[in-house]
């Protein structure tokens, strides 16, 4: 059963779409919500699989809701014509459909939704901590990704926001190293000093730095200092 | 038919030449009365001369002009324009210059060779004055040294007339006044000259102003495209949402859909057929408005109240089409579906003692980087375009609640 929430400030766009669902006996609307405050609560509070959200809303856009959320459900853009939009669909490769919403298109969308959760066994653990497989929407300018947790090799912290670094980019989100590491499954994520997480499977290189502290090569070419303090913790956890 | 600027041309051609002809009449008739205008025959010997000179001078600037045009001159790089201007100016002169005199001269109307006759004359008059004639002065030079009263009355004879005897006692004639001949040539080449100078500058003024015309119909033709673009620009995204709700109601709310689908069809229609007009009544242009406002208020529902204040009287007026729409649309884009709880539009159309208003409120404030996107910088155009500058438009926040777009018209009366 797939739990689905529909985000969508115009009720009658909301009950077409619930009107299409009604063909799929395992997709259940568990929730719907006019704007995007109202759509963070109900994805905090219902958890969903899957949400089908317009981008043009009051407030904030779905994008922006988006970039709010603490680990991202999969998503399916549901928007009338907007040039602006389905530019960055197609660039970032996301799941879209445009109103009015064409039966076997929405067929194929939830087919491709399904098949990527059982590729990825996600598990759904009730908020808490993050699993590597979760994944962060991230929006920077015009440019926006859903990113898996395990491709993402560092966090840097930038005042209020912190720099997450996958690929190639290394977009702002706007969350404190301090929340993060709350959240960030500790096996994987490593709080190296004051200013960085690291990814531990993300390590080419270990080398003894003065002070004895360490100094780490990531596959990405960055060069993180580990403190002392942490350095000590850091060798208990490699030892094991 | 000749073409205008053919006729232009000779008028300009027998203007100029014949002034000139004219000018240098004068010139004899004031200073040189008395040596050409009292004697009969010179007088008529200039007429002539200078009648082939103007004939001359207009044929070799004509068969100039010819080739010109031939060879389409004014495409040339300036380097090559000046070396053509040079080699035409030696050209037409040469040609203007011994066309006139081989005229004159087989049509026996040479002054030159009425002067050499007349001189002649003076010549014989002048050895039968020295007690010469008859003798053989003129003969060997060894008993005609070059300081005997002989060579001195030969070369006396020669200077003043041009006429010597030679050896056999014929007459001769060389011409004293070398310079002569180079000061006629020269002049006809700065005459030429001027005239190719002429010729040239009108040619370019004409290419800059033909190509200031062309710039500015291209121009017009511009702004024409650009107002057919606003005409047809409906907004595809209400397109679709509008379609996406009317979908939804055809199960909900059947007849509401059939009434959508005729406000729909009403605006599309509209937009196409808008483009044949500058200006269209204002109740027609309230007519698409209000299908508009009725299809955004069956997707925003409750979100979106409008209210008309339209004065009966303004019905009638002209107003650019689609420019109302596009201002309802800004307000709805800008103002009401970025609030959460919406709001509402308010039209207002009026006369004021000399002017037309409408006006356009919506809930809401003027974003702050408040930057004028395409409908309003083409709203500010238009009416520009359509009202040459006694129109214009504003938008600005009224009482910290509201955003207005005016725009003001002129009354025609």
């Amino acid at each position: 059963m797939l739990k689905v929430i529909l985000i969508d400030d115009e009720r009658l766009a909301r009950s077409e779409l619930k009107r299409l669902l009604q063909e799929f006996p395992d997709v259940e609307i568990i929730g719907e919500a006019a704007n995007a405050q109202e759509g963070i609560e109900k994805i905090e509070s219902l958890n969903p699989d899957l949400i089908f959200l317009d981008i043009q809303m009051p407030g904030k856009t779905g994008f922006d809701m988006l970039t709010e959320l603490e680990k991202a459900p999969h998503v399916i853009f549901v928007t009338a014509y907007d040039e602006y939009a389905i530019k960055a669909f197609d660039v970032n490769a996301l799941d879209y459909l445009m109103k009015p919403v064409e039966p076997k298109r929405l067929a194929d969308a939830l087919f491709k939704v399904k098949q990527k959760d059982e590729e990825e066994m996600l598990s759904y653990n009730n908020r808490g901590i993050l699993s590597e497989n979760d994944q962060v929407f991230v929006k920077d300018g015009e440019r926006c990704w859903f990113v898996k947790l395990s491709d993402v090799r560092l966090f840097e912290s930038v005042g209020n926001y912190a720099k997450v670094f996958f690929g190639t980019n290394k977009p702002l989100i706007l969350k404190s190293l301090n929340a993060l590491e709350e959240r960030l499954d500790e096996k994987v994520f490593f709080r190296a000093n004051r200013k960085h997480i690291i990814n531990l499977r993300m390590i080419e290189k270990i080398e003894p730095y003065f002070n004895g502290g360490l100094l780490l090569d990531l596959t990405g070419g960055e060069k993180i200092e580990v403190s002392r303090r942490q350095a000590v913790k850091f060798k208990e956890m490699m030892s094991l | 038919m000749m073409h205008k600027t053919t006729v232009r041309y000779w008028i300009c051609q027998l203007l100029g030449w014949g002034g000139w002809t004219l000018l240098n009449l004068a010139f004899f008739y004031f200073f040189l009365q008395d040596v050409y205008w009292k004697a009969g025959e010179r007088k008529d010997l200039l007429l002539a001369i200078l009648f082939i000179q103007f004939f001359w001078y207009i044929a070799a600037t004509h068969l100039l002009r010819f080739f010109l045009k031939k060879i389409n001159w004014i495409k040339f790089a300036t380097e090559k324009v000046i070396l053509l201007f040079i080699l035409s100016v030696l050209v037409t002169g040469l040609v203007a210059y011994y066309g006139s005199k081989a005229t004159a001269v087989a049509s026996g109307n040479s002054l030159v060779e009425y002067e050499k006759n007349a001189n002649l004359k003076q010549a014989i008059l002048k050895e039968k004055a020295l007690g010469l004639s008859g003798s053989s002065y003129y003969l060997a030079t060894e008993n005609n040294p070059k300081d005997s009263l002989n060579y001195a009355s030969v070369e006396n004879i020669k200077k003043s007339t041009g006429w010597y005897r030679n050896q056999l006692g014929v007459w001769k004639y060389e011409e004293q006044h070398k310079g002569r001949f180079w000061w006629d040539i020269i002049f006809t080449f700065i005459l030429i000259a001027l005239w190719l100078l002429i010729y040239m500058i009108w040619h370019y003024l004409e290419r800059n102003r033909k190509d200031e015309v062309d710039r500015l119909s291209l121009e017009k033709t511009v702004k024409e495209l650009e107002l057919k673009t606003i005409k047809s620009h409906i907004n595809p995204h209400f397109i679709f949402n509008s379609l996406n709700s009317i979908r939804a109601l055809v199960d909900e709310n059947p007849k509401r859909a059939r009434t959508a689908i005729t406000e729909l069809s009403n605006i599309l229609r509209s937009s196409l057929q808008v483009e044949k007009m500058e200006t269209v009544p204002l109740h027609k242009e309230l007519d698409i408005v209000k299908d508009y406002l009725a299809l955004e208020q069956m997707r925003f529902e409750e979100r979106l109240k409008v209210i008309m204040d339209i004065d009966e009287d303004t019905l009638g007026q002209q107003v650019p089409p689609m420019m109302l729409q596009t201002l309802v649309e800004n307000a709805i884009k800008h103002g009401i579906s970025k609030r959460i709880n919406g709001g509402t539009i308010k039209i207002i159309s009026r006369f004021t003692d000399k002017d037309f208003e409408l006006i356009v409120q919506n809930s809401g404030n003027l974003e702050k980087k408040f930057d004028e996107g395409f409908g309003f910088k083409s709203t500010r155009d238009r009416l520009k375009f359509l009202c040459s500058g006694n129109a214009y438009f504003k938008v600005e926040e009224i009482e910290g609640t509201n955003v207005q777009s005016k725009i003001v018209m002129p009354v025609e009366s």
